[in-house]
């Protein structure tokens, strides 16, 4: 092959000198300052090529050459027999790029959906009774200072009702729980701690008064929270998300990450909203239950225009009562016409009364 | 000029080797200027597949990706007709990035431990950081290199807790200490306190100028190039000077963003609809208003940093300025929000472009000799056993 032009440097002082390069045989002849030296081409490291900068090769004894030439480098290279490497490959063809976009692309989207949500599942499975419970009595601990009073001990009567109809209701399977009632200033709202403590607020009973399935159907969606253990869900996907979200965006804008972060987090909470959602749902309707009577509470909540129904934030209108759905991204919960629109269809529907026969009055058993 | 700073700043390792004989600066030293040659496009390449491999090999890739991404960067920047060159090797880069992974870990965990050993962590944790910032600062310096001729790093391993303890102890612990006090407690617990916070956040404000001084000098005064050592002759009271500046336009930025809020707040009382179109109007303009405070400042630094900076009496110069900066960051932002992140390799190019073609240095760069314990062969592997692993701090 032709002599390829090098800056050659020995490696011991940053003085360059103009010499020439050679494959010849198995060696890499090197002819510079009129002498010529010869190096086994397997001992000669090659760097990847870049488009608009000089390759380098180095020798055993540390010295470098820098070739400045594409071209010549390529030749070089090429007859050495020492090829680019797989990496270099991978990394200079546009069709693996883009191939490896499009498999990036779908490791992001199914990590999102599938990936995130199933390490969750697995680790607040397998999430240990002690963490649980550390979780609920800070949470519990803090609820004093947003302004909820104690747990009351003495039950009303319709309190009382409603929580020996709740236990009826639920299948063997129900984590264990204990039901608090709350004043929390008239505001209607109800949660669910990890630890199986469900609140139920004043303001939520005030709403409920007279339509107790309601209240059974927030007493259903709380423990389909403790069900699929959605606090240790969501403290987990919620911290796995906002590591990838840094790791991706942190190096350009933190602003980014967080609210990638945010985005997604949210998105995260409606999916368990409406899974809270569906097991009050077939909780009450498997027992003949309609859940109409709760979409009404959920309207009349948001008609007061005070914190509408079991949810953690609403901005309160300022103006007055409104009727305002906020779009589904930026809310925690799907939008209240959704969840009302599903607790309205589909209810078990009571026997049909021919107008034509009768009014029979219901039989009792025989009096003999 | 370097003598006297060996003579008086302690931790000096001496055991580095013989005084600089640098050249006197001749009198019509041409100036050279850093440029960078790296494009988006070839970048996005190395990125993408970089990023494919690493998520498939669950992380084990991303040392490798780490090797060629700097040495991408390394290679593409040109001074003098000659580019720079990176040879750290992968597995130090896992392995350290390993032994990082635990300590978060342990880290994490402290909270839920009895708090005996959540102290013992936080204490071992402090303690260790010295020494893995000094074996970070030697591995990088050491595994780069310009001309076949490496960097060395020779501060003492005692400059690194001298910068670092009184740190730790004066802002550090209290500041932690406070949260542990606060965290969980009602509001009026919490009022309390508040004094004590104000008196860190004082302390912190006060201080970091100098912290910041300290720790750039102790990077720049011991590195060296060969036989020949850097310099940095940054007063104290110019590094407080330029804080002040940054901090101003912090704050001015934090009023504007404020005032932003404020604005957006009004809107959202009367008119929902309404802000929910501009909403996202909002979060784009509180990004811009970061882009100013982020330009600003890091220009400022850079140009102090390296602008005192010299190299055997042979100055470096960088005057990068605030406005092709701010340019740069405003289209970073835009491009990545828009692209949803496919926009970082061009964007990690442009930020490399700009802050490097700020850069210029009057010297000889034919007259630098490699020091005697570097040339051992291009592979370096004393390097490799000495510098076991690296922790990237």
């Amino acid at each position: 092959m032709d002599r390829v032009p090098v800056l050659h440097f020995d490696g011991r002082t940053t003085r360059s000198e103009r010499g020439w390069v050679a494959v010849e045989g198995d060696d890499l002849v090197l002819t510079v300052g009129g002498s010529e030296r010869r190096f086994p081409t397997r001992s000669v490291s090659f760097t990847p090529a870049y488009a608009r900068a000089p390759a380098r090769i180095g020798f055993e004894d540390g010295a470098t050459c820098e070739i400045g030439s594409a071209d010549d480098y390529n030749r070089l290279r090429a007859a050495a027999r020492r090829g680019t490497g797989w990496a270099e490959r991978l990394e200079t063809r546009w069709r693996y790029a883009l191939g490896a976009l499009v498999l990036v692309v779908a490791c992001g989207v199914g990590g999102y959906v599938w990936g995130i949500p199933l390490a969750g599942e697995v680790l607040a499975r397998k999430a240990p009774p002690w963490v649980v419970e550390a979780i609920g009595r800070s949470s519990r601990q803090q609820l004093e200072t947003l302004g909820f009073g104690p747990p009351r001990e003495l039950l009303t009567d319709e309190e009382r009702h409603v929580t020996a109809r709740f236990a009826a209701l639920l299948p063997p399977d129900a984590p264990h729980y204990v039901i608090e009632f709350r004043t929390w200033h008239q505001r209607a709202n109800a949660f669910a701690l990890p630890d199986g403590h469900i609140v139920v607020t004043d303001g939520m009973e005030q709403f409920a008064r007279g339509h107790e399935d309601a209240l059974l159907f927030v007493l259903g969606h709380e423990m389909g929270h403790l069900y699929y253990r959605h606090s240790l869900q969501s403290l987990t996907r919620a911290s796995l998300l906002s590591g990838a979200a840094a790791y991706l965006f942190g190096d350009v804008s933190s602003a980014l990450a967080v609210l990638a972060g945010g985005l997604g987090s949210l998105h995260y909470s409606r999916e368990f909203e409406t899974q809270a959602d569906d097991y009050g749902i077939a909780l009450l309707r498997s027992h003949g239950i309609s859940t109409a009577p709760a979409a009404d509470l959920f309207d009349r909540i948001e008609a007061s225009g005070g914190n509408a129904g079991p949810q953690k934030s609403r901005p309160t209108t300022a103006s007055g009562p409104h009727r305002v759905d906020f779009p589904g991204y930026l809310s925690t919960h799907p939008a209240t016409s959704e969840r009302t629109a599903k607790l309205r269809s589909g209810n078990p529907v009571p026997p049909e009364i021919d107008p034509a026969e009768p009014r029979r009055a219901p039989v009792p058993a025989d009096p003999q | 000029m370097t003598s006297e700073v060996i003579d008086t700043v302690p931790g000096w390792d001496t055991s580095a080797v013989p005084p600089a004989e640098g050249p006197k600066e001749p009198a019509e030293a041409t100036r050279y200027h850093i440029e960078f040659t790296g494009s988006g496009s070839e970048y996005f390449k190395i990125w993408i597949v970089n990023l494919l491999l690493t998520i498939v090999t669950v992380g084990i890739y991303s040392a490798w990706a780490k090797v060629r991404r700097l040495r991408y960067f390394y290679g593409n920047t040109h001074l003098a007709g000659s580019t720079f060159d990176f040879h750290g090797k992968p597995t130090s880069i896992l392995l350290g990035r390993i032994i990082a992974a635990v300590l978060f870990a342990l880290y994490s965990a402290s909270p839920r431990l009895p708090l005996f050993l959540e102290v013992v962590i936080a204490v071992s944790l402090i303690a260790i950081f010295p020494w893995l910032f000094w074996r970070s600062q030697k591995f990088r310096l050491g595994n780069s290199s310009y001309r076949g001729v490496r960097f060395r790093f020779m501060g003492a391993l005692g400059g690194s807790y001298a910068l670092f303890i009184p740190a730790a102890l004066l802002v550090l612990a209290p500041q932690l200490l406070f949260q542990r006090l606060v965290i969980g407690r009602p509001p009026s617990e919490v009022m309390k306190w508040l004094p004590f916070q104000f008196l860190i956040f004082g302390l912190e404000l006060v201080l970091f100028p100098l912290f910041y001084w300290a720790l750039k000098r102790y990077q720049h005064a011991y590195a060296g190039f060969g036989t020949a050592r850097f310099s940095f002759d940054a007063r104290i009271r110019s590094a407080y000077w330029m804080m002040t500046k940054i901090l101003l336009v912090y704050f001015g930025s934090l009023f504007v963003v404020g005032l932003g809020f404020g604005v957006f707040g009004i809107v959202a009382a009367r008119n929902k609809p309404l802000m929910f179109a501009l909403l996202p109007l909002f979060l784009i303009a509180g990004g811009l208003s970061l882009s100013i405070l982020t330009a600003y400042a890091t220009t400022r630094m850079q140009n102090f940093i390296w602008s005192h900076t010299a190299l055997s009496n042979q100055p470096i110069h960088s005057g990068v300025r605030f406005r092709d900066v701010f340019k740069v960051h405003v289209v970073n932002f835009l491009g990545t929000l828009f692209t949803l992140g496919l926009f970082y390799p061009f964007a990690a190019v442009r930020y490399a472009r700009v802050h490097l073609h700020g850069i210029s240095w009057r010297g000889d760069p034919e007259v630098f000799a490699a020091h005697a314990a570097d040339t051992g062969g291009a592979t370096g592997s004393e390097f490799g056993d000495f510098l076991g692993f690296d922790i990237g701090l």
